[in-house]
């Protein structure tokens, strides 16, 4: 029963998604010409401003209402359209060549942030009052604070250009074959900017968990645990930081939902593919159809992270369901 | 007597030394163009690539690519206005101007084999009519037919003379017929291109383009260079370090300190120039009161500082204009008396003495009343990502605020601004304007009713809306001749109206630095012999086919 009410609150979320998806873009001032025209800086042929609005089909006479009928029928046919910005490649290739590197680059990124930051926050309250558990979370909100472009520039400029041991742009190295070596390349390329993603990021997790598991620390159960004599490493991991961990978890899936929305600015200065860039793109450039299809990708993907938390509560906390 | 000793062995070792030294370098013949070695190319950051090779897609993601692979009829410098004969090697008028006949260079092949010839380009052109969308200069509108005569002869027939369908015209890209005809040109992404240019696709992926020579080019021996590589780029930041760190050799990228961040790193071999293309103009709309009146447009054209514009907003690469059109690598066709004329003039103190002649009153708070009494308010628009308009605009508005005209600015997207400014529905904006070989091509669409429209509707060039039946009959003169006697009159006497009615107001000459190293590969148009414009974008294949390795 509580299956099926999510279930079907969730496919009105996701009508009332798509829909807003459709609308929203074309409340936008301006239109696709005008990018287009603005781009070349009147670098285009007298002819060029009726030849785009016939490529582009903008002055189709549909209202706006049979456009939405178009729109919800193509995309039950899974056709997301063409490009406008990148005329005419299909949006779905334009997704298909960035979504990949996204899932990988800032996928990783956050698993990683979310475990290692974790780990320090278990620590920094396990051991609190030690000089380094109260260091940490002190030094990592200062790097939470910081603006990410200037640290990723930074980042950039010491350890890709002055010091030469990371590449300062791409995903993959030029002409690189073997499957070997294009592992190799990718995990390269990789590193510097999922580290800059890391190191800003870490600290939310860390100092959440730090000050839940301090709470958790004093509940009666954990003090009748020690009265118990059961080891401290056991009480820590089997019964404060489990506790700890629950609200934990819904930030972390809402946050894999938000990858495939990309990071733009991770993508600007690493020159890094990414569908944060496609996303930006689309929108300075009034690409609807790309637009679109982002926006689609983001809502699916935060909704089935949304479905999944809620899954995985009802078992982790039986309450929930009862209701 | 050790000292001595080591001196005697030292002057041996010395010679042997300098003999190695004049072995290696001096002796060598100098390595000249040779085929072989690569060269690294980002015009512009597009962000990635896409799969997109089609010569007629609108926009510009690709099109630094496209143009070395395909080719036009006839090569024209942006910058001057020079052309080159490409795949026509000549071309006559006849019928009063009404018929062209392109004759066909020979022996030219597309890089499946065939061989180029009439078919290929009386079937382009043909499918421009077919398919509208891909006439983005607007050819159809003046041609009737194209016909083959032989397999290198072209005959084009058009319903009025126009002087300017010959530069629209040899500017298109060429395909072959064989491939193309079954194909909607519109749509097409042509990830496979077969041209006829120095260069054939040889990998695709969005993060790198590669190219490779094409072994059967018809300029026998070019081009030299073996391999071109375009890396995709998100930002001017990481050009910048590509081109100090000599990963990337040649862009045409804009950054406000190249001295520093790039000539600096190795000035013997890091260079940059500047290619110009065109005015920005400050645009007026001549539809509005008191806008419409010149003393008020000459009042705000005199209190422009241009030397404070191009210095501020454009790091000094564009350069202050005149008020007529000529851009400044385009002098040629101007004359003293224009010269005289047409030069503009930064008086704050002249422009508040035209407005109180003019009946322009200082109202109860400084700010000034316009003849019917009220506020000189005027409301200027810009794109918030053209970063150096919105600080152009608001010198601009300052400029104005100091000789008592009150401003509003609005920042807004870059279509809509493009949006407003074409529909009419703006008051005062910086913007870019057309141009071409000569300032014909800049005057006629920004003066022309033809190149106008209805407020509401989007007008192609002359968004001001300017209206004057002297530069239709001019245009017109223009058209029928070929004669560059009768051109250069017709440019004057535009001319000379743009820079006395100012029907919008010329603010800097476009100029945009190139930059590119000669550590490892030479042949680049210098000071000394500048051959052509140094871009490294839209094709930049005159320069490409001259460069060589230098090992």
């Amino acid at each position: 029963m509580f299956l099926v009410k999510r279930a079907s609150f969730y496919l009105l979320t996701f009508w009332a998604a798509i829909t807003l998806n459709f609308f929203l873009p074309h409340l936008m001032p301006g239109s696709a010409v005008g990018a287009v025209m603005a781009r070349a800086h009147g670098e285009m042929g007298p002819g060029a401003l009726h030849a785009l609005e016939l490529a582009f089909g903008v002055n189709v006479h549909q209202t706006l209402l049979q456009q939405y009928g178009i729109y919800l029928s193509h995309l039950a046919h899974g056709n997301l359209g063409i490009s406008f910005t990148y005329f005419p490649e299909p949006v779905s290739q334009v997704i298909a060549s960035t979504l990949p590197w996204t899932l990988f680059l800032i996928g990783l990124a956050t698993i990683i942030s979310f475990v290692v930051g974790n780990l320090l926050g278990i620590y920094a309250a396990w051991r609190r009052g030690r000089p380094l558990a109260s260091v940490l979370p002190i030094a990592f909100t200062v790097m939470a604070a910081m603006p990410y472009f200037w640290v990723a520039l930074i980042f950039l400029y010491v350890f890709g250009f002055l010091t030469g041991w990371f590449p300062i742009t791409h995903s993959i190295g030029t002409e690189v074959t073997g499957i070997f070596h294009r592992f190799g390349s990718i995990m390269y390329h990789a590193t510097l900017p999922a580290l800059t993603i890391v190191i800003t990021s870490m600290g939310g997790w860390m100092v959440g968990m730090r000050n839940n598991l301090v709470s958790v620390l004093s509940e009666d159960y954990v003090i009748l645990a020690e009265m118990k004599g059961l080891p401290e490493r056991e009480i820590v991991a089997n019964y404060a930081a489990r506790n700890a961990l629950l609200p934990a978890i819904t930030g972390f899936a809402m946050s894999l939902g938000f990858v495939v929305g990309g990071a733009l600015l991770t993508e600007i200065v690493f020159s890094y593919p990414g569908i944060g860039y496609a996303l930006y793109q689309a929108v300075t450039n009034q690409d609807y159809p790309l637009m679109q299809a982002i926006f689609l990708i983001i809502v699916t993907a935060v909704l089935i992270a949304n479905f999944l938390v809620d899954l995985l509560y009802s078992r982790l906390d039986p309450r929930v369901s009862n209701d | 007597m050790s000292k001595n000793r080591s001196w005697m062995w030292a002057v041996p070792a010395a010679s042997a030394l300098f003999l190695a030294a004049m072995g290696s370098g001096a002796f060598a013949a100098p390595v000249g163009p040779h085929v072989g070695g690569s060269i690294s190319i980002v015009a512009s950051p597009h962000g990635p690539w896409a799969d997109v090779f089609n010569p007629f897609a609108p926009g510009e993601t690709q099109d630094d690519i496209v143009g070395d692979i395909y080719e036009p009829l006839v090569e024209w410098n942006g910058s001057t206005g020079a052309h080159k004969a490409w795949l026509a090697q000549s071309w006559a008028w006849s019928n009063s101007n009404k018929v062209l006949t392109l004759h066909l260079r020979h022996g030219v092949k597309f890089t499946n084999g065939q061989l180029f010839t009439s078919a290929d380009v009386v079937f382009t052109l043909d499918m421009m009519k077919k398919y509208p969308a891909i006439d983005t200069s607007a050819l159809w509108s003046y041609m009737t037919s194209v016909k083959a005569e032989g397999p290198y002869t072209v005959k084009i027939t058009i319903n009025k003379p126009d002087a300017t369908f010959l530069y629209y015209l040899t500017g298109t890209y060429m395909v072959p017929a064989s491939l193309w005809k079954n194909k909607n040109p519109v749509l097409w992404t042509d990830p496979n291109p077969v041209g006829t240019g120095p260069y054939q696709l040889k990998s695709f992926s969005p993060q790198n383009i590669i190219l490779k020579r094409n072994p059967h080019y018809w300029q026998k021996g070019k081009p030299y260079l073996q391999t071109v590589y375009y890396p995709s780029a998100t930002s001017n930041g990481s050009v910048i370090l590509g081109l100090a760190d000599g990963s990337i050799q040649w862009s045409s990228i804009y950054s406000p300190d190249l001295r520093n961040s790039f000539v600096s790193k190795d000035p013997s071999t890091n260079h940059t120039d500047v290619s110009s293309g065109g005015y920005d103009w400050l645009y007026v709309n001549l539809h509005q009161y008191p806008l419409n009146l010149l003393p008020v447009r000459r009042a705000i054209s005199d209190a422009i500082n241009r030397k404070a514009l191009s210095v501020i907003s454009e790091s000094g690469y564009s350069t202050p204009s005149r008020l007529d059109g000529i851009d400044a690598a385009q002098s040629s066709w101007s004359t003293p008396a224009l010269n005289k004329k047409a030069a503009a003039v930064y008086n704050p103190k002249l422009a508040e003495s035209i407005l109180a002649k003019a009946g322009f009153k200082r109202g109860p708070n400084g700010m000034l009343l316009t003849p019917k009494g009220k506020p000189f308010t005027v409301n200027l628009v810009t794109a918030s990502s053209f970063t150096d308009f919105v600080s152009m605009t608001s010198q601009i508005s300052s400029m104005l605020h100091a000789i008592g005209i009150n401003t509003n600015i609005t920042v807004t997207s870059v279509s809509n601004y493009s949006n407003k400014m074409e529909d009419g529905s703006f008051s005062m904006g910086v913007m870019w304007g057309a141009s071409g070989p000569n300032p014909f091509y800049t005057l006629n669409p920004l003066m022309n009713t033809e190149y106008s429209a209805a407020l509401g509707q989007p007008a192609p060039d002359n968004i001001e809306r300017y209206s004057n039946p002297r530069v239709q009959q001019l245009a017109n003169e223009y058209d029928a001749s070929t004669s560059v006697a009768v051109h250069k009159s017709v440019i004057d006497q535009m001319a000379n109206i743009m820079a006395t009615q100012l029907p919008i107001i010329g603010l800097l000459n476009r100029n945009s630095p190139n930059e590119y190293s000669s550590a490892t590969i030479a042949g680049w148009p210098t000071a000394s012999n500048p051959y052509w414009d140094n871009s490294a974008d839209v094709g930049p294949i005159v320069v490409l086919t001259q460069l060589y390795a230098k090992k």
